[in-house]
């Protein structure tokens, strides 16, 4: 008999293999960052076909093969559907799950990331909050939380409140960290604080980021 | 198949994918005068940067042709 796992997670990543499979890879609270299989998924009506989409996050059953997970059953609970409706708002999730991917690793704690992207792709679709300070928020958070966060210089040149909204992303948690709008020029300044951190922090080009600038 | 274009659009990033997605046809220029502002601001910001078929920033393949011999 097979054992099977239960994970919650959200799919981040999605891609065609053969000719019905997908590889998926998800990011889990109990797991990490794990890829599966999901056979026959691409086949007309196959159950799975909307489930290993990415955004998709619920509970996902898989069992363990010799080499990979394969998933049998998921029951997903949000589809992200407002998101997927706002195309600069699909661009700028594609971002998070690519930043998700980048900094998340197999068979290790992330529930605080998985906790963020999932914040954050909520605020995302919620159009209450301007897209850029979700950004700028779900890139400090991502920082701090994975201890690569270098802290505010004098330098920065920061306005008062400025540092008061970063000290508080830094230390709110992720459950309450969308509470709180900012004026234009304290986002203009967050902006750029956040630019200038991700350029030292990810020593990776974003794809997805790229587009995204060349859109906005 | 309504997955299918949402999935190639997380693959290739287009916009012209997204609006298959949307269901407004592959090529921006095909949607007639019915669409909605959202559709033709989309469509706008696709020509802006002008989007090519084959600009897409992920292989369809994902890694997998990188472990290939695809000489």
């Amino acid at each position: 008999m097979q054992d099977f796992v239960v994970l919650t997670g959200i799919i981040i990543k999605s891609e065609p293999i053969g000719e019905y499979d997908r590889r998926v890879v998800l990011l889990t609270k109990e797991k990490g960052k794990i890829a599966a299989f999901a056979k026959g998924s691409r086949r007309p009506g196959n159950r799975l076909m909307a489930p290993t989409n990415p955004f998709s996050f619920g509970q996902f059953r898989l069992f363990a093969g010799r080499a990979s997970y394969n998933m049998s059953e998921a029951e997903i609970s949000n589809y992200f559907e407002d998101l997927r409706a706002d195309f600069i708002g699909a661009y700028y999730g594609m971002y998070f799950l690519e930043i998700c991917d980048y900094y998340t690793r197999e068979n290790n704690d992330e529930t605080g990331m998985l906790k963020l992207l999932y914040q954050s792709l909520r605020a995302l679709a919620s159009n209450r909050f301007d897209n850029r300070l979700v950004r700028c928020v779900f890139e400090i958070k991502a920082i701090v939380l994975n201890g690569e966060f270098p802290g505010i210089e004098s330098s920065d040149l920061l306005g008062e409140s400025t540092v008061y909204a970063i000290t508080y992303i830094l230390k709110t948690p992720v459950e309450r960290l969308f509470s709180f709008d900012v004026k234009p020029e304290v986002l203009e300044e967050l902006t750029l604080f956040c630019k200038k951190i991700c350029h030292r922090t990810f020593d990776k080009e974003f794809k997805s980021l790229e587009i995204l600038e060349n859109i906005e | 198949m309504y997955e299918d274009e949402w999935n190639r659009f997380m693959q290739t990033g287009q916009i012209s994918d997204y609006l298959t997605y949307r269901g407004y046809g592959r090529n921006c220029h095909d949607f007639g005068h019915i669409y909605s502002g959202h559709i033709e601001y989309t469509a706008r910001k696709s020509e802006e940067i002008q989007e090519r078929t084959n600009a897409g920033f992920r292989s369809s393949y994902g890694d997998y042709n990188k472990v290939r011999t695809n000489r």
